[in-house]
């Protein structure tokens, strides 16, 4: 008999005595969970020298010898979903929609500030259902809507955000209710001139298109999106929904959500002037000229990547490092 | 050595961090022991570990497995360590699963540095900064983990 100490998580330790050659990590497990409560072998994961043992192994197939320790990790219960997210919503959220058409305007302000700053406090969850419209912009299949001055929040939010409030329920059933009320959607705009004046003829019928809004209010759409723009980067996003704003008079209305990332670089040129709320900022290599030399003497070399981690990160050279050194495609 | 550092004799080293893992010693929150699915054991080259994923973090109640290398000039040179399981974290190459030489604690290594040292600063990594929120792929998918044949491994592509 080999015996074994199992030490848990959470301090505890039992002594087992075990024959390696016929028992199996299931086995052991049931003995540990004999001895502890609250722990069934299903929720054990058991961990000896690097290795995570399967429960069909016999513990001889890791070596184990006498005296050695074998760690136990219990897999706890799901950990709360979004947690980020849900409490930023949670305030507000008791009356998604009575508020909505007053608060629009606020909101929309505050989603066009320059890319990357985050939203108010206290204003959250208006500011996140702009950049929620603005990330369907980003999708490039809808032109004009991307127009939306609201595209801007989107700059603000990282994808792991986007994908964390569009996951949640509360956002989800919120979307759905504005997508299925064009009523409410209409009254947000009327309200705000600046929306107004953003508003093309063809975001107007897209908002009449019930198929459109019957995809928009999807939430697995709204996955899609947020995926896409994980996988493209924060900033291909952006550039990639300015891009479809700015060219939405000419490009055809066919649904292709993939043309518009296939090439960040040339959404990012479309990036300066063509958003309102920007029209007053410089190009990005003229607002980041010092932070590009920086970038320059640590070595990143090219131009066209360091503008665009500078437009993503507004500037922070240190963020932008880490985007740099985190793209995938770069 | 030139500069008046000492040199530690590898095996002596790994060998001590071998009895140490064996015995359980540590937390749990990090394990590492040899990697006996290689076909040479003498040299002590290839190693497991794992990582309890952070609380408050996207990593929170996952084991990440990862896969140590220890070449000849261990531990005065840093090991290359590369993830099984997979995990996005600024670090860790997308596609391999390889973490990256340039972070802090193998750009910086020392030789009283342990394989414990490297596993907790990874596990320090994953609860820093943006690492910390970053979306995680499916629980007990994987990067590939092919160890290349004896006969086209060498220090720089151990893997």
């Amino acid at each position: 008999m080999t015996k074994v100490l199992i030490k848990c998580s959470n301090d505890k330790r039992v002594n087992l005595e075990v024959d390696v050659d016929t028992t199996t990590v299931l086995q052991l497990k049931d003995q540990i969970a004999g001895e502890l409560e609250d722990t069934p072998a299903g929720s054990q994961r058991l961990i000896y020298a690097g290795r995570i043992l399967k429960d069909g192994d016999l513990l001889s197939a890791y070596q184990v010898k006498d005296g050695n320790t074998i760690h136990m990790v219990k897999s706890g219960s799901k950990k709360p979903a979004a947690p980020r997210a849900a409490a930023a919503i949670s305030d507000d959220s008791a009356a998604p929609t009575s508020g909505t058409a007053a608060a629009a305007q606020p909101a929309a302000a505050a989603a066009a500030q320059p890319a990357a700053s985050t939203a108010p406090a206290g204003m959250p969850d208006l500011a996140s259902m702009f950049g929620g419209m603005g990330g369907m912009g980003g999708m490039g299949g809808m032109p004009g809507m991307a127009g939306m001055p609201g595209m801007d929040g989107l700059g603000g939010m990282s994808p792991e955000q986007m994908e964390q409030m569009y996951s949640n329920p509360m956002v989800q059933q919120m979307m759905e209710q504005i997508f299925s009320n064009p009523e409410v959607l209409r009254s947000m705009i009327d309200s705000n001139p600046m929306l107004q004046q953003q508003l093309t003829p063809q975001m107007r019928e897209m908002l009449n298109n019930p198929d459109f809004l019957r995809m928009a209010s999807n939430p697995e759409f709204m996955r899609a999106a947020a995926q896409m723009h994980s996988d493209a980067g924060a900033g291909a996003g952006a550039g990639a929904g300015s891009g479809a704003g700015a060219n939405s008079g000419s490009q055809p209305p066919a649904f292709n959500p993939f043309a518009a990332f296939m090439n960040p670089g040339q959404q990012l040129g479309a990036l300066p002037g063509t958003q309102s709320g920007q029209a007053n900022q410089s190009p990005p290599e003229e607002r980041f000229r010092e932070q590009l030399q920086q970038l320059r003497d640590m070595g990143f070399v090219n131009p066209v990547q360091n503008i665009r981690a500078l437009s993503v990160t507004d500037g922070n050279v240190q963020a932008a490092v880490e985007f740099l050194l985190s793209s995938p495609d770069l | 050595m030139a500069d008046g550092s000492y040199v530690v004799p590898r095996n002596f080293r790994l060998l001590e961090e071998l009895e140490k893992c064996e015995k359980g010693t540590g937390d749990g929150l990090c394990s590492y022991g040899l990697d006996d699915s290689v076909e040479d054991l003498v040299e002590m080259e290839y190693w497991l570990g794992t990582i309890f994923g952070p609380e408050h973090t996207t990593h929170y109640n996952r084991i990440y497995s990862l896969r140590i290398y220890c070449g000849p000039n261990y531990p005065n040179v840093a090991p290359k360590v590369k993830f099984v399981s997979k995990v996005a974290m600024g670090c860790v190459e997308p596609q391999t699963g390889v973490v990256s030489d340039d972070i802090n604690v193998l750009r910086s290594w020392k030789p009283n540095y342990t394989l414990m040292t490297l596993l907790k600063e990874l596990r320090a990594e994953m609860a820093a900064g943006n690492n910390r929120k970053v979306e995680q792929p499916l629980e007990g998918s994987v990067f590939l983990a092919d160890i290349l044949p004896a006969d086209q491994r060498n220090e720089n592509a151990p893997w």
